[in-house]
């Protein structure tokens, strides 16, 4: 796990290398949610609203939509595809975003247009870390653990 | 409160009445309306206010600042991208005539406008006077240019 400016990075993951984190299943579906720095930014998250079980979206479409008190922002699909499932805990308790990105918070789960191609204009690896911290030190995030 | 200032906070509010203008259509059911009210506002506030703003308005401040990206720009910009999107979704949902969809987007359009707009009224829009080299001039001339064509 990388870390930068207080921020988890974890290197085995897809970043669109904005707020985006995905995972590949081992079904050709891929899990998606929020990163670290990008819950930081948005602050303590008190909304969130996922797109229903069976929608489908166009590359770039907002799979979510997250509030908190000081910001509010879209979750970006980085490819076509529909969702097949998503985190119903987060419509009563978004704040588990700012606790817990990368596992118990995963936003949705999305089967892919073209499983193929669906991870083509994402990153991973030391390329993908580096981008993040550019990311971070752009946007001048300090990352904080959320602890409740 | 000079006059790019000035011309600027005043185009967030002339913006956010067309909104509201097309959010009551949508509440109305008035949905050929709502498309063109919505067409409306969107040629304004994309094809116009954050045309100037990305176009002169943001380097300038940026090249007043430390001649690169600034991340109070960088966020703004940001924000652009963002609302482009929503945007079309919005418009996609008076389209489908879908008025929870279109709700739904309509409350997260207006939280980011409030903040993007508070954002720029207090730390960008003070700087642009001194900023630009005709301290505003041909902005406000585009602005009011854009205003004028926008009018419902």
């Amino acid at each position: 796990m990388s870390e930068y400016q207080g921020c988890e990075l974890p290197e085995d993951l897809f970043y669109d290398l904005d707020y985006v984190w995905i995972r590949p299943e081992n079904d050709s579906t891929f899990t998606i949610g929020v990163t670290d720095p990008a819950q930081t930014m948005s602050g303590r998250l008190q909304k969130a609203r996922i797109k229903k079980v069976g929608t489908h979206l166009d590359s770039g479409r907002h799979v979510a939509t997250l509030e908190s008190g000081k910001w509010a922002g879209g979750v970006p699909l980085p490819f076509a595809g529909e969702v097949i499932a998503r985190n119903e805990t987060l419509l009563s308790d978004p704040h588990l975003i700012n606790i817990d990105p990368y596992r118990d918070a995963w936003i949705a789960r999305i089967k892919p247009d073209d499983p193929q191609h669906a991870l083509d204009n994402v990153k991973t690896g030391p390329e993908a870390i580096e981008a993040l911290e550019a990311w971070i030190k752009r946007y001048g995030v300090q990352c904080m653990r959320c602890s409740d | 409160m000079n006059k790019i200032d000035q011309i600027m906070q005043q185009d967030h509010e002339h913006l956010d009445h067309l909104l509201q203008q097309s959010a009551h259509a949508v509440s109305i059911g008035a949905w050929q309306e709502a498309a063109h009210l919505f067409e409306i506002f969107r040629h304004g506030i994309v094809d116009g206010h954050m045309v100037v703003e990305e176009s002169t308005l943001f380097p300038a401040f940026e090249h007043k600042e430390i001649g690169d990206e600034h991340p109070l720009t960088a966020l703004l910009r940001k924000g652009h991208q963002d609302l482009r999107i929503f945007f079309e979704e919005m418009a996609e949902a008076i389209q489908d005539q879908d008025t929870e969809t279109f709700g739904d987007l309509l409350s997260t359009v207006q939280t980011i406008l409030r903040q993007h707009d508070a954002m720029e009224e207090k730390e960008l829009y003070p700087y642009l006077w001194e900023a630009l080299p005709d301290h505003g001039e041909a902005a406000a001339e585009r602005i009011l240019a854009s205003e004028a064509e926008t009018q419902s």
